[in-house]
């Protein structure tokens, strides 16, 4: 490569209005004036095949050594010239796009032509100082760190140790099993309850992971690839290196907080229900059950829907009168969410003979004598039902490890504790920082059937990531001259992704840039109060050209 | 021609401008993009090279707050964007010709609308003035946010608001509007000094008199000066005469 630049520049009139709006013999009268422009040429669709043959094509006959392309967007387009470049010999970020289409022919009926010299101008002024920048790569320990052992922790366990990784389970109780195992079975339905004790004994015996209960992570290091974790175990800290980490922490059931004046026997949660309800033990026998939704739940403070707790009452209210035939059921709620694949649940409450009565959040119900009155606001009628056993429907909120987990983590939850995916419309299941993945409730409340078919899709997210052997990020990242570094650490608060540190004192006091973290956004670079940190591909020296030729005429 | 310089991020404003190319929603063409990863990239500094390039107005285009892809960094510019208001402000420039404007990719119409309305702005405040006085008032300003006092209080500031200062305190935003206006004065004065005696070695009377101080503040900025190792004394003359040490 020849030191003083050699920049093509590539002018695509692909659109009528382009070839109607801009002058392209003015264009390329400017772009060929620019000193570091060697070539100017003019194709009608430079990003199909004869297009990238041609570009290659006098990459070799000019010696071409970078290249501006003003055409298409660069959000659409970088990947295809980059891809040609590369197999052009050149370095993929000597390359910069203009958008002569959408951002200057498409909405200029009037100077199109003189904003797009001008826009091609910034591009090669800001071109000729461009650097070569190379992929970065990490390797991964073939390893993985799965928080929580319940069942979204345990499937995702066994399903990577089946994709021969190996695991590392850390529970804070003392047994395997989590939530369901002591809780709300019928949330398992039949055959999931079954399979609980199933997927337990299969973890427990499986050679490839290892169990640690009555454990806690206390601290994450480290990056993708290599996090070094510190687990606290019955038997003292434990220190281990993991290629990855899923966290599957799980939600929790909100308290009763003497709502309806619960008091565990006249008044039970759903959750004390279950406990007389699948006993063979138990002898009570209610006669009158009265099952109340969304107590405590969508309100100011807890705006949101559990989504699973209306599927409680409907399943607990079938069992019920399957438990006890003579008893009457009835269900007052606000609205039924009742999620997916619960159709034949609805079916079997109905048929059971299972009463329903909608009352409005403003006029909740009201106990009186022993009886709960409500406006029914399906009917308009006054209704009063006599009870001798009233059961709460209470929502779910985050678990305390999960919200631990995050902070160790470093990974962001949204107000309610629960770690939210990233883009969930885009992208679902996207994973949540690189490396990190998180399965089951942590999320948000769902049922166990989904929080099983997550974990399945997470670690085999995980596997996949592991299997690459690395990690790999774009070179557009942070980097510090730490000869300027004042050791501030503004930048640590500037970064929304924990991606630069300040070593200690003892260390030098200098900031760091863990590149597989940093997304390259720049915001801690036009904080720095030492003008220390630059970002590749977008540093000052290489956008201060691009706001001089801005204003040229 | 009034000229718009707008830098845009990938997600955001770059992605608006492709909308409204796509949809076809014209807007002035004198606007000039420079497309970053995320608003939370651009400088101080920059917003005032732009207008010393030439630019008429500025303007920061990026994702909405809350829903920036880079999480933080459309707040973090928001908070330059202002200090660069005051400082213009302070040097008696119009405000109001650098500005922010935070959109969803979809809002191809805000887009253009905002740019249009940015343009009848600018019309409207008139040519400004860019003579040798205004021109070396801005490169004093550009000066001024390239310090590191000043980058220090941006960005700690609504973290200070929020959490209180280094020390414990809590600090109201007012107080800290407060504080930043002051030093950014400050600031000012000292930047116009170094530049003053930058190329050419001066007395505090001459400093004094060329730049429209008291002798007493040019006294005192120049012993702070020496103290920090920017400004030293030349030759043995009587009054003495400083020079800026170059680093
Ligand atoms: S903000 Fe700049 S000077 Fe401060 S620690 Fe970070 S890199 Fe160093
Ligand atoms: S460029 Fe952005 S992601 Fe990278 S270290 Fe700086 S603030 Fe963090």
């Amino acid at each position: 490569m020849s030191d003083e630049p050699r920049i093509g520049v590539l002018l695509c009139s692909c659109t009528p209005q382009m070839r109607e709006r801009l002058d392209f013999d003015e264009i390329a009268g400017f772009t060929s004036s620019i000193e570091s422009v060697v070539h100017v040429e003019k194709h009608p669709v430079w990003c199909l095949a004869p297009g990238l043959t041609r570009l290659k094509e006098i990459i070799q006959e000019q010696e071409i050594d970078r290249i501006v392309v003003a055409g298409c967007s660069y959000r659409t387009h970088k990947q295809i010239f980059a891809k040609a470049l590369k197999e052009a010999d050149i370095n993929p970020y000597l390359l910069e796009i203009v958008n002569l289409r959408d951002q200057c022919a498409a909405v200029h009926p009037e100077g199109a032509t003189t904003r797009a010299k001008d826009q091609i101008g910034m591009a090669v002024a800001r071109t000729a100082v461009l650097e070569p920048l190379e992929e970065i790569t990490v390797p991964a320990e073939q390893k993985a760190l799965v928080i929580g052992g319940g069942l979204s922790g345990l499937i995702a366990a066994g399903t990577l140790a089946e994709a021969d990784c190996e695991v590392i389970v850390v529970e804070r109780e003392d047994a395997l099993g989590g939530y369901f195992s002591r809780n709300r079975q019928w949330r398992l339905r039949k055959n999931g309850q079954e399979a609980l004790p199933e997927i337990i004994a299969g973890v427990e015996s499986n050679p490839s992971i290892e169990k640690l209960v009555s454990s806690r992570v206390t601290r994450v290091d480290g990056r993708p690839g290599e996090f070094d974790i510190t687990i606290e175990t019955p038997q003292g800290e434990m220190h281990a290196r993991v290629g990855v980490i899923l966290v599957a922490t799980g939600s929790a059931t909100a308290p009763a907080e003497g709502a309806y004046n619960h008091d565990g026997k006249a008044v039970k949660t759903q959750e004390e229900f279950e406990r007389i309800l699948y006993s063979d033990e138990s002898t009570e026998k209610p006669l009158s059950i009265v099952m109340i939704q969304c107590v405590g739940s969508r309100n100011d403070e807890r705006p949101y829907c559990s989504r699973v707790c209306c599927l409680d009452a409907f399943r607990n209210a079938t069992a019920a009168k399957q438990k006890w035939p003579e008893s009457e059921v009835a269900i007052l709620f606000r609205d039924l969410e009742m999620g997916c694949l619960t159709e034949r649940d609805v079916k079997h409450a109905r048929e059971a003979g299972v009463a329903f009565h909608r009352f409005d959040p403003a006029t909740p119900p009201l106990v009186e004598d022993g009886k709960v009155k409500l406006v029914d606001t399906m009917t308009g009628k006054e209704v009063s039902i006599p009870y001798d056993l009233m059961v709460l429907s209470l929502g779910e909120i985050s678990h305390e490890g999960t919200r631990e987990t995050a902070e160790i983590l470093k990974i962001s939850t949204d107000v309610f504790g629960f770690v939210p995916e990233p883009t969930i419309r885009l992208r679902p299941h996207e994973s949540t920082g690189r490396g990190i993945y998180v399965t089951g409730a942590a999320h948000w409340p769902i049922t166990p059937e989904e929080s099983m078919y997550q974990a399945f899709e997470m670690a085999s997210r995980a596997a996949t990531d592991l299997k690459k052997g690395g990690f790999s990020t774009r070179p557009i990242v942070a980097f510090v001259d730490e000869s300027k570094c004042i050791g501030c650490r503004l930048c640590e608060s500037m970064c929304a992704w924990g991606a630069i540190r300040v070593s200690e004192p003892e260390e030098g006091n200098k900031a760091h840039v863990q590149e597989i973290l940093c997304k390259g956004c720049g915001t801690c670079v036009a904080s720095c109060p030492a003008l220390a940190i630059q970002a590749a591909y977008y540093s000052d020296e290489q956008i201060l050209p691009s706001i001089k030729a801005a204003v040229t005429s | 021609m009034t000229k718009i310089v707008s830098f845009v991020c990938e997600w955001g404003g770059y992605t608006a401008a492709d909308l409204a190319g796509f949809r076809g929603i014209s807007y002035p063409s004198s606007l000039r993009t420079i497309r970053v990863e995320c608003t939370g990239r651009v400088d101080p500094v920059w917003m005032i090279d732009a207008i010393i390039a030439g630019a008429d107005g500025v303007i920061i285009i990026g994702c909405p707050e809350g829903d920036s892809r880079h999480e933080i960094g459309n707040f973090r510019v928001h908070e330059r964007v202002r200090w660069v208001q005051k400082g213009l402000e302070m040097i008696g420039e119009e405000p109001q010709q650098v500005r922010t404007l935070f959109l969803s990719s979809e809002d191809a119409e805000v887009f253009a609308g905002k740019i249009g309305e940015l343009e009848k702005d600018l019309e409207s405040y008139g040519p400004p003035a860019r003579d040798e006085a205004a021109l070396e008032n801005l490169r004093t300003l550009r000066e001024v946010f390239a310090e590191e006092k000043i980058r220090w209080l941006i960005g700690r500031g609504p973290d200070m608001v929020a959490d209180g200062n280094s020390f414990g305190e809590p600090v109201t935003a007012e107080e800290y509007d407060e504080d930043v206006e002051s030093i950014l004065k400050s600031e000012h004065r000292r930047i116009s000094i170094l530049r003053r005696l930058r190329d050419e070695a001066g007395s505090v009377t001459d400093v004094a008199s060329q730049l429209g101080f008291s002798t007493r503040e040019v006294m005192l900025e120049i012993s702070d000066l020496i103290g920090l190792g920017r400004v030293a004394i030349k030759g043995h003359e009587d009054p003495p005469v400083f020079k800026e040490v170059l680093m």
